[in-house]
């Protein structure tokens, strides 16, 4: 009986301290929006500003700038160019395409995207989406994920920076 | 006797862990590890749960604590020298007792499973302890050996002569070499590089019979593409994708499996005899 009021002792005024808090919570006022137009987010053109590789297998996750390769300081380095009517265009002058010679553009999801999807005649690029990308964002990672069986080995990371849009 | 010392520690360390912070049926020491080099592997019986697979060893050796246990393994491949069979496992696959039931086998794993770092790597190592003869003992309920076990094996970063990044690549990847001039001490005629000194030579391999080499070894410090650049300190890098340097040489149904490579200097030759290649082992994904 003694360890039943203690129980009821200890227990009553937690419950009273919750419900006063639940109290003290401001309702919440107006509407909270539509989300974030992901389409509208990549309409635009977009030039690369970084290219990374990072090894899986290192114990720290090394990582490696390799830029270079893409961004000469001569050459305009590659601009992808996303259109309304779903249509994207590649233009590069210097560095390996990972991006096809241009087609329809497309996420997996177009309300939550993980990947983008690349369409063009010859092949379908599908990539992973660094991070939501809103329509004042001014830049955009893309990220190349490389499997060998059950083993993941790289990652490329495509950063870009919104040139117009 | 500098080996023996490394093993020592290496044990000692393995006691010091096995016993008071790791709960891992098996790990491996050191960790990272480097393919080449020696390292240790622990399996502790102690972790160890019968009946799981019709195991029941770890009975057995508290009714029996001093028989002798072997190792028995499959991944990232067999030993190169054999488990020998289930009923009668080779005598170099027996397992040093460290503690109690705790069991270690040094070795280096490139040699001792015939695989390169990658391979390694990407498998890590399954295994299991056995008795010598791993089927069911008489007066026990299940087969003479542990469950199946499995270590996933850290890469150790490269502080090498040569190093090579990413540890697992595709002949489409990106894959940097790295010299570390101030580590060479096999051959004089390549200490001390200036910033302009140092090539590479570069051998494709599609398969044992075939492979094609992007300049032969008089050729080297001709082509541009072959110069390593100069980091500074005596570390020269360079970074490539194999699969589009050596295109305009391969048919298109020809794949490359292996890198090999040696480092150039011009007016350095190596002694007579082959030359020393390093193996860069490229992953087949189809």
């Amino acid at each position: 009986m003694k360890r039943k009021q203690h129980a009821i002792n200890v227990a009553l005024p937690l419950v009273l301290a919750s419900l006063f808090l639940w109290g003290c919570k401001p309702t919440t006022e107006g509407e909270i929006g539509d989300p974030f137009d992901k389409v509208q987010g990549m309409m635009g053109t977009w030039e690369l500003s970084s290219f990374t590789q990072q090894d899986l297998n290192s114990p720290v996750k090394e990582t490696r700038d390799l830029s270079a390769f893409f961004i000469d300081g001569v050459s305009t380095p590659i601009q992808l160019t996303f259109q309304e009517d779903r249509t994207y265009n590649v233009a590069i002058e210097t560095g390996k395409n990972y991006f096809g010679e241009g087609g329809t553009w497309g996420f997996d999801d177009d309300l939550y995207p993980t990947f983008l999807e690349l369409y063009s005649p010859a092949d379908t690029l599908s990539y992973n989406l660094g991070g939501m990308v809103r329509e004042f964002d001014q830049s955009m990672r893309i990220e190349y994920r490389r499997e060998c069986g059950n083993a993941a080995t790289n990652i490329y990371t495509f950063e870009f920076n919104r040139i117009n849009g | 006797m500098k080996t023996r010392t490394n093993t020592l520690c290496a044990l000692v360390l393995g006691l010091v862990i096995g016993t008071s912070t790791s709960a891992q049926k098996v790990y491996v020491l050191p960790s990272p590890t480097d393919a080449n080099s020696e390292m240790t592997l622990f399996i502790d019986m102690n972790q160890s749960e019968d009946g799981i697979q019709n195991n029941g060893l770890s009975g057995i050796l508290d009714a029996y604590p001093d028989t002798a246990v072997y190792l028995w393994t499959w991944d990232p491949s067999g030993p190169a020298a054999g488990n020998g069979d289930w009923d009668n496992s080779a005598s170099h696959q027996e397992l040093n007792k460290v503690g109690p039931k705790l069991y270690s086998m040094t070795f280096v794993p490139t040699e001792y499973y015939g695989v390169d770092g990658p391979q390694l790597f990407s498998r890590g190592i399954s295994c299991l302890a056995k008795l010598r003869n791993g089927m069911e003992a008489e007066g026990f309920p299940f087969e003479a050996k542990s469950e199946d076990m499995h270590v996933d094996i850290i890469p150790k970063l490269c502080d090498a002569r040569l190093c090579v990044f990413p540890e697992l690549r595709e002949p489409d990847d990106y894959i940097t070499i790295t010299y570390d001039n101030t580590k060479e001490t096999l051959y004089e005629g390549l200490q001390e590089m200036g910033e302009d000194d140092c090539y590479i030579y570069l051998l494709g391999k599609v398969d044992a019979f075939t492979s094609v080499e992007l300049s032969i070894e008089s050729e080297v410090t001709q082509n541009p593409d072959l110069k390593l650049q100069s980091l500074g300190d005596g570390r020269f890098r360079t970074t490539l994708i194999p699969e589009d340097l050596f295109a305009p040489l391969l048919a298109e149904d020809q794949v490359l499996s292996e890198i090999w490579y040696y480092i150039v200097r011009e007016g350095f030759s190596y002694p007579p005899g082959p030359p020393p290649f390093e193996i860069i082992s490229l992953l087949d994904c189809d």
